[in-house]
Order: C-alpha cells, then sequence, then structure tokens
C-alpha cells in the first residue's frame, strides 16, 4: 500500500532500479540506489536515537544528498524541516527551536554557521554531515556523523510501519504577520492527495524528466520530487546559480530535454526577458505548470508563442493547501489584460467563497474570501494554537462534519464558467517573486531596530515581481539613522526576498481618523 | 575611477547590505555563496552599465563573469579597453 511519501520511492525502486532518479549536473543516482542510501540513512538516524515525529532539519542546499536527506528522514519516520540555506542566521535559530529540533543534516561549510545561530549553547543533539569532510571546524558539542559512517553500512534494514499517513511528513517555515515565521504542518496523507492528483491530471511517465527548480523550503518542491518519484520519472535539479543567468538555464532545459517545467512565473518571465529565449527551441517541453504568484499576461503570451506545442496551467493553493485549484490556459485572447483564473478545484478538493455575511457566493463577479476543504488542507501551524484557530476553523456550514476550513484570507470572484478569478487579499500578505511575505513581519523587524520610532512595509505594485516593498521609518532622532544602517539591521532578520526595495525617512507617518496609520495614503502618494 | 572598488563598494553596500567593505574577500563566491540572487544581478548589470558606460550583451551574462569580484573587475576592464 502506498499511504506514506517513502513509498512512492520504494515503489518505483521496485519498478525502475536501473533508472536515474536525480541527475545535478554530472552526479546521477539510479531508483535502486537512492533508495538503498536513504535506507542506510533511516537505519543510521534510527539507530542513533530519532524517533517517530522528531523534526529534523535540513540545512543543506539543493543537490542529491538533500534530497537523500529528506527521503532518510521520512524513512525513519521523522518529519523533515527544510531550512533556507541563504535565510539570515537569527531567523534559521528561531525556527530550529520553535520546531524542537534535536538533529540538523547539513554540509560542513553550513554546519559551522550553527555556532554563530547559538552562541550559547546549541539546542541540537546530532549533526549528519552531508559531504565528504569528516567534522566541524565549529565545536558544537554535539555528536557529528558523518557521511561515510551511512554509505559504509553494510545493512539497511529498519521497521517499516513505524507511522501511519496522517502523521507528519514535513513542516514548511512560511512569512508570519507578527515577526516570526510560523510552520505548516503536512501530514503525508494530505500531502500524497495532493501528489496523486498531480500524478494523474498531468499523466507524469516514467520517460518524464522533470525539473525541479524551487527550492526545498518551497512548496512547489513537492510536485517536482514525489509527483517524479511516483512515476519513476527522472528529476533533474535545477543548480541554484543557473536561475541566476537565463541563458545557462535555457539552455539547462535545453541540454537536458526537459519535458515538465513548473516554477514560478517571474523566472519564465527572467528567461524571456533577459535570455532571448524566443530565438531557441524547447521541442521536448510538453508541460509548463505555473504558482505562486500572477502571470502577466503579456508574459504568458508571449511564453505561449515560443512553445505554442506545451501545456499551460495555472496552479493556486497556499502552503496550508499545497494547491487547492488549478486553470488550464487554453488560449488567450489577443485583447486580454486580465490575468488567467485561479480555476476550480483539484479533486478531493473543495473550494468556495464566502461573503461578509458568510454566505456562499454563487453571483458572477461577486466578491467573497476563498476559504478551502477537503484532503489538501494542512494540520495547522505547529506549536502556534492560537493562529491554527483564527486560520484553520471549524466548518460552521456544517456543523455535523468534524472537520477544519482553511480560511484562505484570498479575495476571489466567480466567473461565466465556474472558476475562480483572484482580486486581492483581506489582510498585509503580498507576493513578490512568488514569495508570500507579511508585510508585518518587516514592520516587525523595523521595530527591532533601537533608532526607529515607527514604521511601515507597503507594496508597490509591479509588472515584473508582482510587488516591490517599501519601507517608511520614522527614526526617533532624526539625524542619526541611515537607509544603509537599516538594511543592515533587516539582513540580519529576514531573508533578502523581503527587503524593501525603497526605504524613505520621514518625520511622522500619515494617520486616519481613528488613528491608525493611512496604508492607503502612503501607497497612493 | 577605480573598477575593482566601484563594484566592490556597490555589492557591499547595495546587495550584501553590510558597512564594511573587509566583509567582501575579492575571491569570495559571488554565485555559488549566495550573494548575488538573479534579481540583483539585474540591478548590478544596470549600475555597471550606467557607471562605466558599458553594454553588457545577452551571452557575457554568464557565471565565468560574475564569479567574484576579482573576476567581475576583469570582465569590466577587458570591456573597458576593446572600446578605447
Amino acid at each position: 500500500m502506498v499511504n506514506l511519501l517513502q513509498h512512492l520511492l520504494i515503489k518505483s525502486a521496485k519498478q525502475y532500479p536501473d533508472k536515474n532518479a536525480i541527475v545535478y549536473h554530472d552526479e546521477k543516482i539510479t531508483y535502486k540506489d537512492l533508495d538503498l542510501v536513504t535506507s542506510k540513512l533511516a537505519a543510521t538516524l534510527l539507530e542513533n536515537g530519532v524517533q517517530r515525529g522528531d523534526r529534523i532539519g535540513v540545512y543543506i542546499n539543493k543537490s542529491i544528498p538533500s534530497i537523500i536527506s529528506i527521503l532518510g528522514i521520512l524513512k525513519a519516520c521523522g518529519v523533515y524541516v527544510p531550512l533556507d540555506p541563504n535565510a539570515p542566521l537569527k531567523r534559521l535559530a528561531y525556527i530550529i527551536e520553535n520546531a524542537g529540533m534535536k538533529c540538523l543534516l547539513t554540509s560542513t561549510r553550513k554546519g559551522d554557521n550553527v555556532q554563530q545561530m547559538f552562541p550559547e549553547k546549541n539546542p541540537l543533539d546530532m549533526v549528519l554531515l552531508t559531504d565528504d569532510f569528516k567534522k566541524l571546524e565549529a565545536d558544537l558539542s554535539v555528536k557529528v556523523i558523518p557521511w561515510e559512517e551511512i554509505l559504509k553500512r553494510g545493512d539497511a534494514s529498519f521497521p517499516d510501519n513505524l507511522s501511519i499517513e496522517t502523521d507528519l511528513a514535513y513542516i514548511l517555515y512560511t512569512s508570519g504577520s507578527t515577526g516570526t515565521p510560523k510552520g505548516v504542518m503536512i501530514s503525508h496523507y494530505t500531502s500524497l492527495s495532493f501528489i496523486n492528483w498531480s500524478y494523474h491530471e498531468f499523466e507524469i511517465r516514467p520517460e518524464d524528466r522533470v525539473s525541479s527548480h524551487a527550492p526545498l523550503h518551497f512548496d512547489l518542491s513537492i510536485f517536482d520530487i514525489f509527483t517524479s518519484l511516483q512515476a519513476g520519472a527522472t528529476i533533474f535539479l535545477v543548480p541554484e546559480e543557473y536561475s541566476i543567468f537565463p541563458r545557462r538555464l535555457i539552455k539547462f532545459i535545453q541540454d537536458n530535454k526537459i519535458t515538465v517545467w513548473y516554477s514560478v512565473p517571474s523566472i519564465l518571465m527572467h528567461m524571456m526577458v533577459h535570455g532571448n529565449m524566443k530565438n531557441n527551441s524547447f521541442l521536448d517541453l510538453r508541460l509548463i505548470l505555473f504558482a505562486g504568484e500572477v502571470f502577466p499576461v503579456k508574459y504568458l503570451r508571449e511564453l505561449m508563442s515560443i512553445i505554442p506545442h506545451a501545456g499551460y496551467y495555472n496552479l493556486y493553493g497556499p502552503t496550508e493547501t499545497n494547491v487547492c485549484t488549478y486553470y488550464k490556459v487554453d488560449q488567450l485572447e489577443p485583447e486580454r489584460i486580465k490575468p488567467v483564473p485561479i480555476g476550480k478545484a483539484c479533486s478531493n478538493t473543495d473550494v468556495f467563497a464566502l461573503d461578509g455575511n458568510k454566505n456562499i457566493v454563487t453571483e458572477v463577479g461577486k466578491e467573497g474570501e476563498l476559504y478551502v476543504r477537503g484532503s489538501c488542507v494542512a494540520q495547522g501551524y505547529w506549536c502556534d494554537l492560537e493562529k491554527t484557530e483564527s486560520y484553520f476553523i471549524k466548518n460552521f456550514l456544517n456543523p455535523e462534519f468534524d472537520e477544519k476550513l482553511y480560511r484562505t484570507g484570498d479575495i476571489v470572484t466567480l466567473d461565466e464558467k465556474g472558476n475562480y478569478n483572484l482580486i486581492g487579499r483581506k489582510d498585509h500578505m503580498i507576493k513578490s517573486r512568488g514569495y508570500r511575505i507579511e508585510l508585518g513581519e518587516i514592520e516587525a523587524a523595523l521595530y527591532a531596530h533601537q533608532g526607529v520610532k515607527e514604521a511601515v512595509a507597503v507594496a508597490v505594485p509591479d509588472e515584473f515581481i508582482t510587488n516591490k516593498i517599501k519601507a517608511f521609518v520614522v527614526p526617533k532622532n532624526s539625524d542619526s539613522l541611515t537607509k544603509i544602517e537599516i538594511e543592515k539591521h533587516l539582513s540580519e532578520l529576514i531573508p533578502h526576498y523581503m527587503m524593501p526595495e525603497m526605504i524613505e525617512f520621514c518625520k511622522s507617518l500619515p494617520k486616519t481618523s481613528t488613528g491608525k496609520i493611512d496604508r492607503k495614503a502612503m501607497t497612493t502618494n | 575611477m577605480d573598477v575593482l572598488l566601484t563594484i566592490k563598494r556597490y555589492i557591499v553596500t547595495e546587495i550584501m547590505h553590510e558597512l564594511d567593505e573587509n566583509v567582501l574577500d575579492n575571491e569570495a563566491a559571488l554565485i555559488e555563496g549566495g550573494i548575488i540572487d538573479s534579481m540583483s544581478l539585474i540591478e548590478l548589470v544596470k549600475f555597471i552599465e550606467g557607471t562605466f558606460g558599458l553594454g553588457i550583451a545577452e551571452e557575457e551574462l554568464d557565471i565565468e563573469n560574475f564569479k567574484t569580484v576579482n573576476a567581475l573587475a576583469g570582465f569590466i576592464n577587458t570591456k573597458r579597453t576593446i572600446r578605447t
């Protein structure tokens, strides 16, 4: 029975043992070898005290060992927690402590950062190094297990009945409005609900060559890895540095004969605008999936003319539901400027919009907030009952059902064909480059600077990256605070994609008649 | 204008958001070290084009030219020599 994520690998390894499972640069690993090495890792973790449900960090740049790590953790019945390799150390330290992590899989270079994260005493008991080095330079006073020890194991046996499908598989940390990230808890059952749907809907086959562009802490990676494993397809990890150079990325797609691509639209636009995509052919590419942000129609139209033979799908879903709606883009009318719809619910999922009176919106064009129910809905936020209860609410429409609805905060309308269209947000969450960002988290970071008296962050719409961020800062002493000082301070607390593109100093912030900060005035001026 | 210092100052202050230029070694890996990402690359290219009056072609947007501060300064200096 396939009811846990690791079963997808185990099953495909039996069917396609000698097929390449993952390719990264010149490195390759077959299904058989991937199954074996992940079992060795799982056996090592279990022997060293890892128990069902333990949160285990993966702090490695995307590479074959990073995928081995998450699969090994799952086989050991652990919960993998991917850490953004480029995030500020203070943010990572918060996640490690919040998740109650005792074990971390990392590379030697990244592992030394742990000492800086926890100058006093680190909460970890064990670090596994996934590269060839045998020890860390920093003395973390923890048990360090080198990769060699895992590889040289003869046996890799461990009990395979240690967990059930409702156990957590991973926790993905996302921006939190009160200044700290929040961990979205996803079970095997929830994740498989999406994986099974995407496997069937997109007819992923063993001969598919699927790109993996999104980082592991971004839920787009779930499709790249697990749907590919289910199909026995080959995953081509996009080297992180290739994303920076659009011509390299184009060459990567061509050289590796990629058949399925999934990314945020801005990376596709990057290739079109800076990589001269139109003078290249992409004959092998049969499917282009995009998610995470609005794809401006003029660029989507251009892409569809460059690669006319591919199928195009807009996938929508907050991390809390993975993907809950989708829309197949068949053709774009020449006069269309409105973004394509987010579409209709995926299977095993139900979505509906509620108006201000909590009535289901059925009228075309009327706005409502989108709610999601079904097996795609996450269990809540790790160790945060208050936030969980405010977003994952009891199904008040059918109180006899013991289930949770997820309140997305996204405002939508219905069109004549029953597709949902995204209109905006109810709160201060924004999207930029596909990342979701709570403006409150940036404001909390600004307020953490002792020279800041008042601060606010607003979104400025941008065609290319959806939104740019502008911060307004009122200093305590008008002459003493500089832009660079604020930027340095912020860069220690928030990831680079949350950094404001513009910082403006002012003597006071405009207020509404009720004394609240007038965000609207600041966005329009 | 010293190309290397100008470039280094831009990367340190505008991309790394640091105050002290010594935080960046001239041989530090800008791309593999995660210092430059796709958005900051485009801003950096605009800065180079504006500051040195050069046009950078799409095929020149490559890892080798942007690998380190030294490599980038060498690339710009070569382009300036060819132009004059």
